[in-house]
């Protein structure tokens, strides 16, 4: 027996492979090509007989080009997620430091983001006003309140420095509670967590 | 259990897509962790796998995934010459591999054992 169309065979395979994987960057196309290439030729010289049908179920094993070109483009659309991913981390840790330093600001991110429920936002609009601008700026207006108590009784004073103080202290934890409240609620967008379920972990 | 309708249309991966769908979750770990023994080609990985059962269906797609391990630098490749014809790549684990095959084997096995213990226990049933 004789491979008569055995070279025809392995060159229509690798020519339709190089189709299949025409929308992959040209290195990583020239890479798998090689390497499936250099598997075929090896395969055939290890074969003591090489005939057209031998051949054929060499081509047959390694499959239908179409599946080598699902596989490698589920490697590119991974990575293309696992950036997706980063950029997103990046986004929402600004959105929380201005949410601390310049709210006005982080308010407009927070609410154009997709990383948390509009129920979180709504708790990250309220709790930190104005941030820790905002905090400085009505706790240094307190003394104010302290002065309307200066002519009463003494148990007055004790009471509103009491509840100014508490006030303070809230206003100085809330807004950084908040901001760890929402790093923890950060999650993927709807639409990536089902792609990134879909794929291995890496 | 007594199906109105074909049992594998109420399932969330029909049966005949399960085994497909189990492989492509693991097969990538197997890899791994043959190349944790000794680097190989990709001829030889085929080999191996192709002699453990039905690991891997398609033999050419094993090239598109060592491409993708190598760029995510799971795996290190070198060319190595041959007695008789062209040189070959070479696959090896890496440190970021090494660590993700021993991830792996830990989730696996826990993994595993939790599947078998259901199973073993009749589905749960006390």
């Amino acid at each position: 027996m004789t491979a008569v169309r055995a070279s025809q065979l392995v060159d229509a395979y690798l020519r339709r492979l190089e189709i299949e994987l025409v929308d992959l960057p040209a290195a990583k196309r020239h890479e798998i090509v090689d390497e499936i290439r250099r598997h075929i030729a090896g395969e055939r010289s290890a074969m003591v007989d090489e005939t057209d049908a031998n051949v054929m179920n060499l081509l047959d094993r390694l499959g239908d080009p179409a599946e080598i070109a699902a596989e490698a483009r589920s490697g590119a659309e991974r990575r293309r997620l696992a950036q997706g991913l980063r950029r997103f981390g990046t986004l929402e840790v600004l959105t929380l430091a201005l949410m601390l330093l310049a709210w006005p600001v982080g308010v407009i991110l927070l609410s154009a983001s997709r990383a948390w429920t509009t129920r979180e936002k709504v708790l990250g609009l309220l709790l930190p006003p104005g941030g820790y601008p905002g905090a400085f700026l009505l706790i240094a207006n307190f003394h104010r309140f302290a002065s309307m108590t200066d002519a009463g009784p003494n148990w007055a004073q004790i009471t509103v420095g009491a509840v100014l103080f508490t006030v303070s202290l809230l206003l100085l934890t809330a807004p950084i509670g908040m901001c760890v409240y929402l790093a923890t609620r950060m999650r993927v967008p709807s639409h990536q967590q089902g792609e990134v379920r879909g794929s291995s972990r890496w | 259990m007594q199906c109105k309708v074909p049992c594998s249309t109420v399932l969330l991966v029909p049966i005949d897509g399960l085994a497909t769908q189990l492989r492509k979750g693991v097969i990538e770990y197997c890899v791994l962790a043959l190349l944790k023994e000794a680097p190989l080609y990709g001829g030889e990985v085929i080999e191996i796998l192709r002699s453990k059962g039905q690991i891997l269906i398609s033999e050419g797609t094993i090239y598109p995934l060592l491409s993708r391990m190598r760029s995510e630098g799971f795996v290190e490749t070198e060319w190595r010459d041959t007695p008789a014809g062209a040189p070959r790549r070479y696959y090896r684990l890496s440190r970021s591999g090494q660590k993700a095959v021993a991830d792996f084997r830990d989730e696996w096995f826990r993994f595993r054992n939790s599947v078998d213990e259901i199973f073993r226990d009749g589905g749960g049933q006390r």
